[in-house]
């Protein structure tokens, strides 16, 4: 498969999820009632009683309950509708995870996005010198928010920070790109 | 990065939630509605006299016809169930050990005379030595995906919180590049940094 192409497919498959751990849970559910269908079916064929209830049985047993408790049963659907909508969100939307990738001719390069908030939170604690503790940063897909709580007494030099950032930003040439958007926050600390 | 079908794994999780809303419609519609009730009802018994025999009390192929679609039940939640079994294994290929896997052939008289194997953990160990220096890498683990005819590394970096990213990449596809240069073949590979546990609680690296 042609490099290029190669490339792309990993990238995608690095940064949205797979949706396999759901799927999985599913298939697994749905197996495990297909064997209790099975074994029970197979006990009613034999004339054995049944080990919880046969299925028909157990479908008529719903119906009439259905009909006989009408609450319950409008709250147990509500649930039920809820779930699948929920599933079938998760089928139609991307599920980006938390990284953004960038492409060399070697390879393709994927970082989690807490790795780049916490590398941008140094850099940007040590030019506007204050302690790492002192910035919080955090990085969603095309945002990225630098908070920095100034010492009290010493003020923040924002422009250079602000320079520092987008520069780093450039350099490091991540997708999707990011914009940066730096605070400093109005509460200074003491001492420290 | 494995060969799990992204596409399936997804249509099943439509399908199995309209399977839902649909099951949570009828249950909606059966407590609300009188009539529907009543229809429900009517259904579900004359069904499970066609299966059981009769409607109600647990007795076996009392119609001439139930026995069929009992064995039918049993039939499809087999199948189901092979089903299940094949696709959950299915999830798990595309991984591989061995990076790399060439045949040794002499062009002159084009006999084989054997593969070189070589296998992920060499990777691994051959990468984690070469980024043994850096304290900002805290570990290195590699990975073979088998990808539409071509082999993949993925190549994890754990890095120290506070740790430049982007510099980290630069420094692993550098020793990338010198185990091509080794190896004498580039395979396809992914750079992956990360945070660990330890990265998230040990001391952050200061920048200077």
């Amino acid at each position: 498969m042609n490099r290029v192409r190669l490339y792309r497919r990993m990238a995608r498959r690095e940064t949205h999820s797979s949706r396999s751990v759901p799927a999985t849970a599913v298939v697994v559910l749905v197996a495990l009632v297909a064997v209790w269908t099975g074994v029970e079916t197979v006990l009613l064929l034999l004339g054995r009683p049944a080990l919880l209830i046969a299925p028909p049985m157990a479908l008529v047993a719903a119906a009439d309950l259905g009909a006989a408790a009408p609450v319950p049963t409008a709250a147990a659907g509500a649930a039920t509708i809820l779930l699948g909508l929920v599933l079938i969100a998760l089928a139609l939307l991307p599920g980006r995870r938390r990284r953004h990738h960038r492409m060399t001719d070697r390879a393709v390069i994927v970082i989690d996005d807490r790795v780049t908030a916490s590398s941008f939170a140094a850099s940007v604690a040590s030019v506007a010198r204050v302690r790492p503790e002192h910035v919080r940063a955090s990085v969603a897909r095309s945002r990225m928010s630098l908070r920095i709580t100034p010492q009290s007494g010493s003020p923040v030099d924002v422009a250079a920070v602000r320079q520092r950032v987008e520069s780093r930003i450039g350099s490091e040439d991540l997708r999707p790109a990011l914009r940066s958007r730096v605070t400093v926050g109005p509460n200074g600390v003491v001492g420290g | 990065m494995n060969g799990a079908n992204r596409v399936a794994n997804r249509a099943i999780l439509a399908l199995f939630g309209l399977v839902l809303v649909a099951a949570g419609l009828s249950a909606a519609a059966v407590a609300l509605d009188r009539k529907a009730a009543m229809a429900w009802t009517s259904r579900v018994h004359a069904a499970s006299r066609r299966l059981a025999g009769t409607g109600g009390a647990a007795s076996v192929a009392g119609a001439p016809g139930s026995a069929f679609w009992l064995a039918v039940l049993v039939t499809c939640a087999v199948v189901v169930v092979v089903a299940a079994v094949v696709w959950i294994v299915w999830q798990r290929r595309g991984r591989t050990s061995t990076a790399v896997r060439r045949s040794a052939a002499l062009p002159a008289d084009r006999r084989r005379t054997g593969d070189v194997v070589i296998d992920v953990a060499v990777a691994e160990q051959s990468l984690s030595e070469a980024l043994s220096a850096y304290s900002e890498i805290l570990g290195v683990r590699v990975a073979a995906f088998r990808m539409r005819g071509s082999t993949a590394l993925k190549i994890s970096v754990v890095a120290r919180r506070g740790a430049p990213a982007g510099h980290i990449a630069t420094v692993t596809e550098r020793a990338v590049l010198a185990w091509d240069n080794a190896l004498g073949v580039e395979i396809p590979a992914c750079i992956e940094v990360v945070s660990g546990i330890r990265a998230r609680t040990g001391t952050p690296a200061r920048v200077r």
